[in-house]
């Protein structure tokens, strides 16, 4: 067994070493460079005696990208083996505190909207199934449908439209209303929750639909089985064989599911964050791309990948303990 | 069982419905009840409902932290360097700066009079040896917001930060020509100076290794072979009876004839012209003549070069013999062998200090109108000591300075709070100058532009920006009941922006022949220019609507130097043929105008040297180093995104049926056109200017910045122009305005002659504010340009 995780431990060294040299390599031919374009900008200010390229030529030894790809990323992996990640040149602050400041959002969010989709999806998707061809059923699969087909960006504008333009519910965007500063702590609190309902909903909204979709699928798998007709035909009640049964037998591809889906938690919601204006992890590394912040986007791909590769890790482990066959290869 | 598996989930649903009800009743309702009766100290029971009404809300884009006046470089952080700190000299409606702010100046503007104040004066004298002195004294009972006063010493604290060698900050004060500057600045040398300066026995490699040395004199020797042996050449063809005179030393002779050396009278020795050691003329060597060449040159080798080349150029050898090692040659190094103060910069009492520059400059005085920063939070008073040439900080190293870069701290009307999800907090600022704001509370919201509107309707926002377009500006009339940009929800102000488009044809790339300043080349360009400006008036209306006016000469509007319709001479850029006659008629239909503008095209690039086939009415063939194609850049995100698209389009169409091709570039990475541009390679390109207060024109088109020069680049258009030049500089060195614009008239007809500038739109930008949430009448009045609602901000009041 400690053989097998060795192993698998290497692959993912190996892995993350070509996935982290491949992002680094992709930021450095981006054509929005921030280097550049802060060379630019200062060669057209006023006064300025330097040409594009002199500073251009200056500002890359001053950010380190003078030395070529692959120096660069061994010279930003070594520092990063040693948990420096640098400055972010977007937000003037190191990598790991920008990071501090904003994940916690994104998980707030992601938690949030995960708790309600598992309170609606799964019992929808119960009744769905055991009502299967019914109008309950279809009407759950129609409203799921829609759902999983309306793109993030779609949902969010129609629900600002609706409740912060035309209801007036609901802020349009932001983390805290103008009157923020004079609340008491609880007001704050409170602030902020209000301006998380709408992010919230829109993560709900989009993504109930697939997990429906999953549990009725399984329920109605579950529900053909031989042992629930033995339930039945042993005369127990339909609760008993519903929730004791099936619904537990249901649960085993669930969990496999949701749990998969925990580390993304951590990895946010970037088109949402971007949208409502939630400063979370998403909405961070969204304008550190597109601003060319390369050590904050290292910062964040790496992390990323480590969130993947351990998910698969665990995931791997959990299979070679529960199935021997795996072990054995 | 049914049922009660329904209850439960029924249950659950309505419990997250109510959660979800709750959270979103949650911030509307419990303000001013949950304040009240909460036990929250002081601060929030302030918070009554008078409070919340007193809090200004201002809609923003993006901001980048970095909010110390000395590193902001958006327009956004600079904002919220401007609001939280104070300008030693402010500027008027039109621009111009107020010297005397200390008693105040009085000036109409759109017959009203205004008063400026501000917290100094300055006084301009210019000496008789051309001198100028800037006399600045301060008001003795300004205070930055945290209630130490400020004095001279932070005024001088700010200029010792803006000038030091590590500065990167976006303000090039450190570029005018004030006296010590450089000696200050300098003590940065490059590698290849130290290592010529040093001598080729030098044996001192404290600032670049023996080895790096011993590289460069390799390869300058090698250079300089070649560089010689062309002078040595040329000589012996045009002088092979010399040769006998000077010992049959071909050497000797390449001295002699190329002015470096004098043979003495018994034809013996040969004297060097650049140290005067004296040589044996049998045996005199290229190296000798090297060493000669760069004392006579004060080791410049790019001058010598290419004064004394004889084909080659010795820089361009050099650098061919080292390499890639070339540009680590060119390299700074710190000698640390620098003056220690700058010696224009004095302290001439408490409050008063007088800047001395070397000549005037009429862009100086907006320069001299910088942030005065606390000395005792940006720097350090300990370490402030004016007589032994200390200023707050230790020179070349602003970590003290740039720690504060997000948190910033100034006498200005708002002091900053917090910069915290997306919304950074101001308090009104008690001991600001003009008395403390009635506005207690400002918050500048971060939002993407789509949202800046509907934030101002929904009561998100009172004041934002948002970028405008057509269908922007129909939606505002929309909201207001009135129908009107001004109305019972909105009031829209709209001033034009600083700055305007233009498209723009590089002389050295567009040209007949190898002049770029004769008559054909510039009948060539203007063929082009004619084109694009029949199809401006179209265009641009389609595009902007009322949000854009068309300009006739390359200048903003904003600026006081812009010709008026009314001014003598003024006229519709490029309406007149080659013959000069005027192309258009005032009752020509938009049709025949362009017909006539094709027509006087083919005039144009008749007169440039093209074959016209009267038979098949098309261009056949291209005078030599002319095309009969063309490309044009334009960076409309690929998708023809771009005000002057269109002119593009119609253009490349109708000189199609002549059979001249204008190939259109439209690229979505807007660095491949600047890169073009910058390498000097690009024929046209499509772009806008952004401007300054001061019209001067000595970075866009003084010639020593042509691209062509490799110097700053900023010249794109590659124009070299004596009388141009010398008209910018005396327009630049002169402080009498109406000289300054007739100057800057002459300029602009120069420039429009030489076709390289086709002046396309002045823009306008717009700010909205609630009409409902503010007392309109607190807005300060005609807001222009350089004047906007953040001026008097202090007045504004909420409704």
């Amino acid at each position: 067994m400690l053989k097998f995780i060795l192993k698998r431990l290497g692959i993912s060294v190996i892995i993350f070493f070509f996935a982290t040299f491949a992002v680094y390599a992709i930021e450095c031919s981006l054509p929005t460079s921030y280097v550049e374009k802060t060379a630019r900008e200062l060669a057209t200010k006023p006064g300025n005696t330097k040409s594009a390229d002199e500073w251009m030529a200056e500002l890359n030894a001053k950010y380190g990208m003078d030395k070529g790809v692959v120096v660069g990323y061994f010279v930003w992996l070594g520092n990063a083996v040693k948990g420096d990640f640098g400055d972010s040149w977007n937000w003037t602050v190191s990598v790991t505190q920008k990071f501090n400041d904003v994940i916690w959002y994104s998980f707030i969010l992601g938690f949030i909207a995960f708790i309600l989709e598992i309170i609606i999806a799964i019992p929808l998707g119960v009744v769905a199934a055991r009502k299967q061809y019914s109008v309950t059923d279809y009407t759950v699969t129609v409203i799921s449908l829609i759902g999983i087909s309306m793109p993030t960006f779609f949902v969010a504008t129609i629900l600002k439209l609706i409740f912060a333009v035309n209801l007036g519910w609901f802020e349009l965007n932001g983390m805290q209303g103008r009157n923020f500063a004079n609340l008491s702590d609880f007001g704050k609190f409170m602030d902020k929750a209000n301006h998380m309902v709408l992010p919230v909903l829109t993560l709900v909204i989009v993504s109930v639909g697939s997990l429906m979709r999953y549990t009725r699928t399984n329920m109605l798998e579950v529900l053909n089985a031989d042992y629930i007709r033995t339930a039945r035909a042993k005369g127990l009640p339909e609760s008993k064989v519903i929730g004791r049964h099936a619904f537990r037998n249901t649960l085993i591809p669930l969990v496999t599911i949701l749990g998969s889906s925990l580390p993304g938690l951590f990895s946010g919601a970037l088109i949402t964050e971007t949208l409502f204006a939630i400063r979370g992890i998403g909405y961070t590394s969204y304008y550190s791309m597109i601003s060319g912040d390369i050590p904050f986007t290292m910062f964040y791909l790496a992390f990323s990948a480590i969130l993947t590769l351990l998910g698969n890790l665990i995931a791997d482990i959990l299979y070679a303990v529960v199935d021997p066959r795996v072990r054995v290869n | 069982m049914k049922k009660s598996f329904m209850k439960r989930l029924a249950l659950g649903l309505s419990a997250v419905m109510v959660a979800g009800c709750l959270t979103a009743c949650g911030g509307k309702t419990e303000t001013p009840a949950e304040t009240g009766a909460s036990t929250a100290p002081t601060e929030s029971s302030a918070a009554a409902s008078g409070e919340k009404n007193n809090i200004l809300s201002v809609g923003y884009s993006h901001f980048s932290s970095k909010f110390s006046p000395f590193f902001a470089s958006t327009a956004y952080d600079q904002d919220v360097a401007e609001v939280t700190g104070i300008l030693l000299l402010t500027t008027d409606r039109e621009g111009n700066v107020v010297q005397k702010g200390i008693e105040g100046v009085t000036t109409p503007y759109n017959g009203t009079d205004y008063t400026y104040t501000g917290i100094a004066n300055c006084d301009v004298t210019i000496n008789d040896d051309g001198s100028v002195y800037y006399d600045v004294t301060m008001r003795d009972d300004i205070k930055f917001s945290d209630g130490e006063p400020m004095t001279i010493d932070d005024a001088i604290f700010s200029l010792y930060v803006y000038c030091d060698p590590t500065y990167d900050g976006s303000t090039t004060i450190y570029g005018l020509p004030i006296v010590g500057m450089n000696e200050y600045r300098s003590g940065m040398e490059a590698k290849s100076s130290l290592i010529l300066a040093a001598g080729r026995d030098n044996t001192d490699f404290t600032n670049f290794t023996e080895d790096e040395a011993k590289t460069y004199w390799t390869a300058l020797d090698a250079a300089a072979d070649v560089f010689i042996q062309e002078i040595i050449d040329y000589c012996k063809d045009a002088d092979a009876e010399g040769l006998a005179g000077v010992a049959n030393n071909e050497v000797a002779l390449g001295m002699k004839d190329w002015n470096f050396g004098k043979v003495s009278d018994d034809g013996k020795t040969i004297k060097g012209a650049g140290t005067g050691t004296e040589y044996d003329v049998a045996t005199v060597s290229k190296t000798d003549y090297l060493t000669e060449m760069l004392a006579a040159y004060n080791n410049d080798i790019v001058t010598l070069g290419s004064t004394e080349t004889a084909g080659s150029d010795l820089a361009a050898l050099l650098d061919e013999k080292l390499g890639d090692a070339a540009g680590s040659f060119k390299a700074g190094v710190n000698t640390g062998d620098s003056a220690a103060n700058i010696s224009g910069i004095e302290k001439t009492g408490d409050y008063s200090m007088r800047i001395t520059t070397s000549k005037f400059d009429a862009v100086t005085i907006y320069s001299l109108g910088f942030f005065v920063a606390p000395l005792h939070y940006y720097g350090d008073k300990a370490q402030f000591d004016y007589e032994n040439n200390k200023f707050g900080f230790p020179k070349g190293d602003l970590s003290m300075v740039r720690d504060k870069t997000t948190k910033p701290l100034g006498a200005g009307a708002f002091v900053f709070e917090s910069f915290e999800n997306g919304v950074i907090t101001f308090s009104a600022n008690p001991n600001y100058f003009k008395g403390e704001p009635k506005v207690k509370t400002m918050l500048f919201r971060e939002t993407a532009d789509t949202d800046k509107l509907a934030g101002v309707v929904s009561g998100a926002f009172d004041i934002t920006d948002p970028s405008m377009s057509t269908a922007v500006l129909a939606d505002i009339k929309g909201y207001n009941s009135n129908g009107e940009l001004n109305g019972d929800v909105i009031t829209t102000s709209l001033v034009d922006n600083l700055g305007y488009g233009y498209i723009g044809i590089c002389a050295n790339t567009v040209k007949v022949g190898e002049q770029k300043d004769s008559d054909a080349s510039k009948n060539l360009r203007k063929a082009f220019a004619t084109m694009f400006s029949v199809y401006r008036d179209t265009v641009i209306n389609s595009y902007y609507g009322e949000m854009a006016t068309v300009i006739q000469y390359p200048i903003s509007n904003t600026s006081w130097a812009a010709p008026k319709p009314a001014d003598e001479g003024y006229q519709v850029a490029y309406s007149t043929d080659v013959d000069g006659n005027a192309i258009y008629t005032a009752d020509m239909a938009e049709e025949d105008k362009y017909a006539a503008a094709l027509n006087a095209a083919v005039g144009f690039f008749k007169a440039a040297g093209y074959t016209f086939d009267d038979a098949t009415g098309k261009f056949t063939a291209a005078p030599e180093g002319a095309n009969l194609s063309y490309t044009c850049y334009i960076p409309a995100d690929g998708s023809g995104n771009h005000p002057s698209f269109g002119i593009l389009t119609a253009v490349k169409d109708a000189l199609a049926t002549v059979g001249i091709t204008l190939d259109i570039i439209d690229t979505a990475d807007g660095n491949d056109m600047w890169n073009a541009m910058d390498a000097g390679t690009a024929e046209m390109w499509c772009a806008a200017w952004g401007a300054t207060p001061d019209p001067d024109m000595y970075q866009v088109y003084y010639g020593a910045n042509a691209v062509s020069l490799g110097g700053s680049k900023s010249n794109k258009y590659d124009v070299t122009d004596d009388t141009l030049d010398s008209l910018i500089m005396s327009a630049r060195e002169s402080a009498d305005q109406s000289y300054r614009k007739s100057t800057y008239k002459e300029c602009l007809n120069i420039i429009l002659d030489w076709a390289c500038e086709i002046p396309t739109y002045q823009r306008q930008n717009a700010f909205i504010l609630s009409t409902s949430r503010i007392n309109m009448n607190t807005i300060t009045p005609d807001i222009t340009t350089f004047w906007d609602w953040e001026n008097d901000m202090e007045l504004i009041e909420m409704n």
